[in-house]
């Protein structure tokens, strides 16, 4: 069964540790997923160079 | 009322969860996109466990409400600059992992309800905010599929070591 939708309480301000926390993991992510798309862009371009076919 | 594309997503959460997880039930995945989806974004999930982690073990995810407020502070972010990418996009299901897991970690009991409100929350990350962009790019069949789904036997990291093996004769005989 889905969750219920409920009303949007505004959120209690984040301590300090919880916000540089949040702003640490988001520029990690943004890395990690930039070099994931990167990798998979120079994977597919080397697949279309070398095995035409695939 | 949701929608189908709600539903989509929502079950690739799901079973990317089930996944990571390592639920014993769990067996192969039921569509294309949620087997191509398990395979990248858990190669990606080592590396964002153990580049997170340091951050995360600073704060206390006790209950599946933190875990949605620290999920939405850290996509917010996470998108800020304004570019949006696939790769982007799979770290959304590899931090909903790695949240998943640190409640397990902080023995907060995840019954099925609990972990349908984490795949829901993802789901509704991607469905208000990056539903436009993912239909935009091909959508999951056509823009990630045809993005992500190896067509070539060899991985990136074989693909290097290659390249580096090449250029090391090369310097040698040069």
């Amino acid at each position: 069964m889905m969750p219920g939708r409920t009303i949007r309480k505004p959120a209690p301000p984040a301590a300090p540790a919880e916000r540089d926390a949040v702003a640490e993991c988001a520029l990690e992510l943004r890395r990690i997923g930039d070099k994931a798309d990167l990798q998979q862009k120079v994977l597919n371009l080397i697949t279309k160079l070398f095995c035409p076919k695939t | 009322m949701e929608t189908a594309e709600f539903y989509y997503v929502y079950y690739l959460a799901q079973d990317y969860l089930q996944y990571v997880l390592q639920e014993s039930h769990l067996g192969p995945a039921q569509t294309r996109v949620a087997h191509v989806l398990r395979n990248i974004a858990s190669s990606l999930q080592d590396q964002t466990e153990e580049a997170l982690r340091p951050f995360l073990d600073r704060i206390d995810i006790t209950s599946v409400d933190v875990a949605k407020r620290i999920f939405n502070g850290v996509m917010e972010e996470k998108f800020a600059d304004g570019n949006t990418n696939w790769g982007r996009i799979m770290t959304i299901f590899t931090f909903g992992g790695l949240l998943t897991k640190k409640l397990q970690e902080h023995g907060v009991q995840l019954t099925g309800e609990e972990k349908e409100k984490i795949s829901y929350f993802i789901t509704e990350y991607i469905i208000n905010n990056k539903a436009a962009w993912i239909d935009a790019n091909g959508g999951w069949e056509n823009g990630f599929l045809t993005k992500f789904e190896r067509r070539s036997p060899l991985s990136f990291s074989t693909i290097t070591d290659i390249f580096a093996a090449v250029l090391s004769l090369f310097r040698e005989y040069h």
